[in-house]
């Protein structure tokens, strides 16, 4: 045990630069979002779930509520995206570890390196589980009993959970290579992240009346949910106060725990690749600066996520909004975020194979300003996609929207110029963008989206006389009203115009920055 | 041909090297010697235009380097110590994309690339360079460049992860290329390959070129009479004293 804080305190410190207080707070942030999680489902939970308190036999199986049925329900959703999304990180977090061929030579337990693995994962992955951490004791307020075995049986549940990942965790790690589960992880946990968001929109918007009507429509469901195979069902028995409910769970994490660590003698931190061999195939490349980003963004699976987040996202929070516009602010909002990352993903790679990039026959200036293409592409689109409701309902809005590449070049050229200006960075950080870097390109591609689209779009929609807000200008001063509504977007665009040519002269000068 | 005057980089307050001249002709191997830190892979760094000398100036192939780095870049190749690529694409791709960004002939290229991956077993071009070994990579990054046939080829400790098969290979390949009038700098640590490999051998200890050319040439520098480049190399790096010290261990 002492041997596991030791080395959790090793992992801890060596991730260094953080700062006093990320150190400080690193070790207490499961408690932190358990908090933050916790508390407002629990307050959440504790005002629905007491009037389903009810038997309804033709609903819900024998000798469980209808509260029952629905708790089971939700743990095992969350039971399976924290099993989804935990395993693959324990994978990914000791492959990413370049500690562990150290940690391996140490005196120290196999299962000991796993262990600090499984932790570090557990802060990052075991959110799911925070979100119904309140739900023994809310059972023990409702049924009016100790909350004793509720409590344990939900810390066993956990502990079982946390035993079944590690143990899928540790099967898995015989079958994949490196890139594989690095990959691999990383794209569970962005789907994950995703489901939430899927999931928790609908489920915000329910009140008590729909919850029985909801749980109608689920009932063949709850036979299956409340199976007394399940180790939910044991959870929600062990909340009940009933102690074999308790008894089982302990009885099988024990039995996990001990055949887990049966496993990590024999095992290997280092997996080799399996399977079939491809046939060696080679395909031309034109314009290969070009493409050989496009490889690495089509196979980081973070840009995955950073694309689907910055299109679902403004597309889920604002449906059915009546300001189209707003949708696109958003979208601009999450862009000013996600191209400096992008760009700076991109810009990554090139360090982390310096000095080759310098060997080539070419100004490294060029693969520089490659950068720029792939973010302001992509967002772009995203844009035109986010815009296309603006369009609907004003079709001359067109003539703001056009200006999106030109936004995204220029944030994504501050981008690689901030880099450069400061080329000395940690690399393996997953952004290497300081807090400060990223607020400054957000403050600003907001201030400039706003003087062309909120600007922009409230003049033409005043003009076309879709919207009132500005009406009063527009008859009491229209000199005033069409010198801002005409000058506020074009004085932004002409802003973005002398950026990107000032960042353009920069950082063709700064190109053998590339490496230092 | 290499031709380097006054060449000198400074790091902050760190001489890594110190005005050093070098001259060396077509079809010479060139052994470029020295204890860890003495300024081997930031000389080299600065022959092939990925550092910028403090001072001093780099003629490759008749072509000063300064003014036409790209022209000289296109016909010169370098394999570096840490074979560092790009992690993300397969082998395949970086072969693919060192093709195009040096605008090279695919079939003829190809065609020679084959010969040479199957002289050094490399049978792994289908998996992603971040799942090879240090030897593997070092293997990807020596083919990438011999594929292109430069005409001088700078090795940055070209050995070191190499089994003894692709070791030895490695070095009867270059006889071959120095054969064909290309030239080699080379750095070691191995100085038995230096003895053997070539033509002529520079020892560079603090940043400052201490002794310069063939074995035979070199063996008369020496005051105590050392037969072997072991021992010379030792007296002239200021090793003496090693029994003395081992003794005292
Ligand atoms: N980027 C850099 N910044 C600061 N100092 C550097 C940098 N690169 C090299 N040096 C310093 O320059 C000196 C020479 O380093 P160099 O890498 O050329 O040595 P070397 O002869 O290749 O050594 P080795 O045999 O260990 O590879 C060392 O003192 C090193 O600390
Ligand atoms: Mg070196």
């Amino acid at each position: 045990m002492s041997e596991i804080f030791l080395l959790l305190k090793y992992t801890i410190k060596n991730r260094g630069k953080g700062g006093k207080i990320s150190k400080f707070l690193s070790p207490i942030l499961p408690f932190f979002f358990m908090l933050v999680f916790g508390v407002p489902v629990g307050a959440f939970a504790y005002k629905i779930l007491p009037p389903v308190n009810i038997y309804i036999p033709a609903i819900v199986p024998d000798g469980y509520t209808l509260m029952d049925g629905i708790v089971s329900l939700i743990i095992i959703i969350l039971s399976f995206l924290f099993f989804l999304g935990y395993s693959p990180m324990i994978i990914f977090t000791l492959f990413e570890n370049d500690n562990v061929p150290f940690l391996l030579s140490l005196p120290v337990k196999r299962i000991s390196i796993f262990a600090v693995s499984s932790y570090d994962a557990l802060v990052t992955a075991g959110v799911p589980a925070w979100y119904v951490v309140s739900f023994p004791i809310i059972y023990a307020i409702i049924l009016k009993i100790s909350p004793v075995v509720p409590v344990l049986s939900f810390i066993f549940y956990i502990v079982l959970l946390i035993a079944i990942s590690n143990l899928f965790a540790m099967v898995l790690s015989r079958y994949v290579s490196r890139t594989g589960a690095k990959r691999g992880g990383m794209i569970v946990y962005f789907i994950t992240l995703f489901l939430y968001l899927i999931i928790y929109t609908p489920l915000s918007s329910t009140n008590k009346q729909n919850l029985v009507e909801f749980a109608q429509k689920l009932k063949g469901l709850f036979n299956i949910s409340l199976s007394p195979f399940l180790p939910s069902t044991w959870l929600i028995n062990g909340m009940k106060g009933n102690f074999s409910g308790l008894f089982y769970l302990l009885a099988l994490s024990l039995f996990l725990y001990v055949l887990t660590y049966q496993l990590s003698k024999g095992m290997d931190f280092y997996v080799e690749k399996r399977g079939e061999r491809k046939k060696v195939r080679f395909t031309p490349f034109s314009m290969p600066l070009l493409r050989k980003d496009w490889l690495y963004f089509k196979r980081e699976p973070m840009n995955l996520y950073l694309v689907g987040f910055s299109l679902l996202f403004p597309l889920i929070m604002f449906t059915g909004s009546r300001d189209p516009f707003a949708i696109l602010i958003m979208g601009v909002a999450i862009a000013g975020m996600y191209v400096p990352m992008l760009t700076a993903g991109l810009y990554t790679i090139e360090r982390k194979s310096c000095p080759l990039p310098l060997t080539f026959p070419q100004n490294p200036s060029g693969a520089l300003l490659t950068k720029a293409i792939l973010p302001t592409f992509t967002f772009s689109l995203i844009a035109l996609i986010l815009s296309i409701p603006a369009v609907v309902k004003e079709p001359l809005t067109i003539i703001l929207i056009v200006w999106f590449p030109l936004l995204y070049y220029s944030l994504s050229l501050f981008t690689l110029y901030l880099l450069l200006s400061r080329p000395s960075r940690d690399l393996t950080k997953k952004n290497i963008l300081a807090l400060w870097e990223m607020l400054l390109m957000e403050f600003i591609t907001v201030m400039i989206s706003s003087m062309i689209y909120l600007v922009g779009g409230l003049y033409i929609s005043t003009l076309k006389g879709s919207e009132q807000k500005l009406l009063h200008l527009m008859s009491k001063h229209p000199v005033l009203f069409h010198a801002l509504g005409i000058g506020l977007p074009t004085i932004a665009i002409i802003m973005l115009v002398l950026l990107t040519g000032f960042f353009r002269g920069k950082i063709k000068r700064m190109g053998d920055r590339i490496c230092v | 041909m290499i031709r380097a005057r006054n060449l000198k980089k400074v790091f902050g307050s760190i001489v890594a090297v110190n005005s050093i001249n070098l001259e060396i002709k077509n079809g010479e191997i060139y052994g470029f010697l020295g204890p860890n830190g003495a300024g081997k892979t930031t000389t080299i760094r600065m022959l092939t235009g990925t550092l910028k000398p403090t001072s001093g100036e780099i003629e490759i192939l008749g072509i000063p380097l300064d003014k036409n780095e790209i022209e000289v870049k296109k016909r010169i190749g370098v394999v570096f110590e840490e074979p560092k690529l790009y992690e993300n694409l397969r082998g395949t791709e970086f072969i693919d994309f060192i093709i195009a960004i040096y605008k090279l002939d695919r079939e003829k290229t190809l065609a020679y690339l084959s010969e040479l991956t199957e002289a050094f077993n490399i049978d792994y071009l289908d998996g992603f360079i971040g799942d090879y070994s240090h030897g593997m990579k070092q293997k990807l990054a020596l083919v990438s460049v011999l594929m292109r046939r430069p005409e001088v080829v700078f090795l940055d400790e070209p050995t070191v992860g190499l089994d003894a098969r692709s070791a030895k290979i490695l070095k009867m390949l270059l006889e071959k290329i120095t054969s064909e009038g290309r030239t080699i700098f080379m750095t070691t640590h191995i100085l038995e390959i230096a003895e053997k490999m070539c033509s002529r051998i520079g020892i560079i200890n603090r940043g400052e070129l201490i002794a310069e050319g063939t074995l035979k040439e070199l063996r008369k520098l020496s005051k105590t009479g050392s037969k072997s480049l072991e021992d010379l190399f030792l007296e002239l790096t200021g090793g003496e004293e090693i029994a003395e010290i081992v003794e005292a261990l």
